[in-house]
Formats: C-alpha cells, sequence, structure tokens
C-alpha cells in the first residue's frame, strides 16, 4: 500500500494548488492513522506520536506509508500515531499548536513523541524520520531512498 | 563552457551546481534535511550556495541552463517559511531552450 506517496506523485503530475491538502484528510481515514487537530485530546496513557507532514514532500508521503504498512501488520504494543498537514500552519507560532517546542521549524516532518501524556520527545526533518522510522523496523535511509530511486526513474523516463 | 545550473530547493543540496536557500540556513541549529550536515560543513565540502528570497532572484535574465527543484511546497504561494518558488524568476532567469526539472521531470521549457 502506498497510497500516502501515490497523493505525492498524483500532486507532481498534476499540481493543481491545493488539490493534495484537500485529499489528504481522506486517505488518512482509510489508514490506521489518525488525523489530529488542535482541541482533540492527547491520550493520557501508552506512547503516542504525533508527525507534522507535508503532501508536496515525497519523503514525509513515502513515511507515513511506511508507518501505516506497519500499523497494519498488528501488535498490540503499538503506539497511537496521530499527523497532521503542515500546511495548517500558516505562521510559525501555529506550529507550537501541535508540537510545543521553542525551535524554529525549518523541514518536515515535524515530530512529537508523548509517553503517558507527556512530551518526551521533539524533532524535526532528517532526525525526526529517522526516530520514527526506527521505531517502525525502517530508517530514514531508506525512505530517502526510495524516493530518489523513484526520481531517478522519472529522470531515466524522460532521457 | 559548463552549463550554469540552479538548484532553487527542496530536499538536500546539489553538488555542483548553485542552490539557492533562505537566510535560515544562517539560523543556529539549521541542518540540511537530507544529511544532516550544518552549512559550514556543506560550504566546507564544496556546495555552493545563493541565499535569497524566492521573490526577487539576484540574478541575471537567462543566465541560466537548468533550475532544478525537488520537493517544494506548490510554486507561487505561501508558506509559513514565506513565499514560495515563483514561475516568473524560473521562466525569467532561464535560457532560451533552458530547463526546469521538478522531480525529475521537465516541468517546463523556455521557448
Amino acid at each position: 500500500m502506498n497510497a500516502f506517496f501515490a497523493l505525492f506523485e498524483r500532486k507532481s503530475s498534476s499540481p493543481e494548488p491545493g488539490w493534495a491538502d484537500r485529499e489528504f484528510p481522506a486517505i488518512v481515514a482509510e489508514s490506521p492513522l489518525h488525523l489530529w487537530r488542535p482541541g482533540d485530546p492527547i491520550i493520557g496513557r501508552g506512547s503516542r506520536l504525533l508527525v507534522g507532514v507535508a503532501t508536496w514532500s515525497g519523503y514525509d508521503m513515502r513515511l507515513l506509508d511506511v508507518l501505516a504498512e506497519s500499523l497494519r501488520g498488528g501488535g498490540a504494543s503499538q503506539p497511537l500515531v496521530e499527523v497532521f498537514n503542515t500546511a495548517e500552519c500558516l505562521r510559525r507560532r501555529d506550529f507550537k499548536k501541535y508540537v510545543p517546542r521553542n525551535h524554529p521549524v525549518f523541514h518536515t516532518p515535524l515530530v512529537g513523541i508523548w509517553q503517558d501524556g507527556e512530551l518526551i520527545w521533539s524533532g524535526e526533518g532528517h532526525e525526526a524520520r529517522e526516530e520514527v522510522a526506527r521505531r517502525f523496523h525502517s530508517g530514514s535511509a531508506e525512505i530517502v531512498a526510495y524516493v530518489q530511486d523513484w526520481i531517478k526513474a522519472r529522470r531515466a523516463g524522460r532521457a | 563552457m559548463s552549463p550554469f545550473r540552479v538548484n532553487l530547493g527542496g530536499e538536500g543540496e546539489v553538488p555542483g551546481v548553485l542552490n539557492q536557500q533562505g537566510r535560515w540556513v544562517l539560523t543556529r541549529g539549521w541542518r540540511s534535511s537530507e544529511t544532516i550536515q550544518t552549512f559550514k560543513q556543506l560550504v566546507d565540502a564544496g556546495y555552493r550556495f545563493l541565499i535569497c528570497d524566492n521573490l526577487d532572484l539576484p540574478l541575471p535574465d537567462e543566465c541560466c541552463d537548468e533550475v532544478l527543484t525537488n520537493n517544494v511546497p506548490p510554486f507561487d504561494s505561501v508558506t509559513h517559511w514565506g513565499p514560495t518558488i515563483q514561475t516568473s524568476e524560473v521562466r525569467r532567469i532561464l535560457k532560451s531552450g533552458g530547463r526546469w526539472i521538478d522531480n525529475g521531470d521537465v516541468h517546463y521549457v523556455k521557448p
């Protein structure tokens, strides 16, 4: 299953402004991931990952496919994985509504990890991708390679 | 003369081309999203940078053989980082016959 990366692919072929962002909630709803919005409850027990992604980032979309596939594989000790679209953050301070941290956001994904209701880790970009992917038996390098291979295939297709 | 190529951003920097980035690369804590190198490490490794925003690229008209973009926000819009890549600027800096390659595919060829 690669519903999230397919969204990125379709957006790349037909870049109608805002299209992928409008489609994103429906794709999340069909996956084991959950869309989270400011004001929604934060679970008080167990592990919770909140992953902020950009639909224009193939790296972010591939990460969500990796997470969804792993969660579908089951296992009782899987953490709750919630997601949000960084397009909802129009100003820098909007990110704090999702992941309360004092660092500026330079890259996606933006990730927060909660344990028993307490934020215990946050990060962005490569570091965050690695932290999340590692918990699901993957890694940032695998995700980068997947997207790079896709770009190379497109380049080869036009050669 | 080798072709003049500009990378207007996205994930990672490209060796051997001019990499345009916003001023945030000079902010303490910034690292490349792909290699997690600092700006200094990238410069020391030979990467060349042009630091400016997207609205008014400090490059002459029709100077560029190829523009590269990958995994970037929608063109001609605004995100919390500021204005995104401007198609008018890409068209201005490309030479006639120059190409804009987005995510590995030809997005535009200047007539």
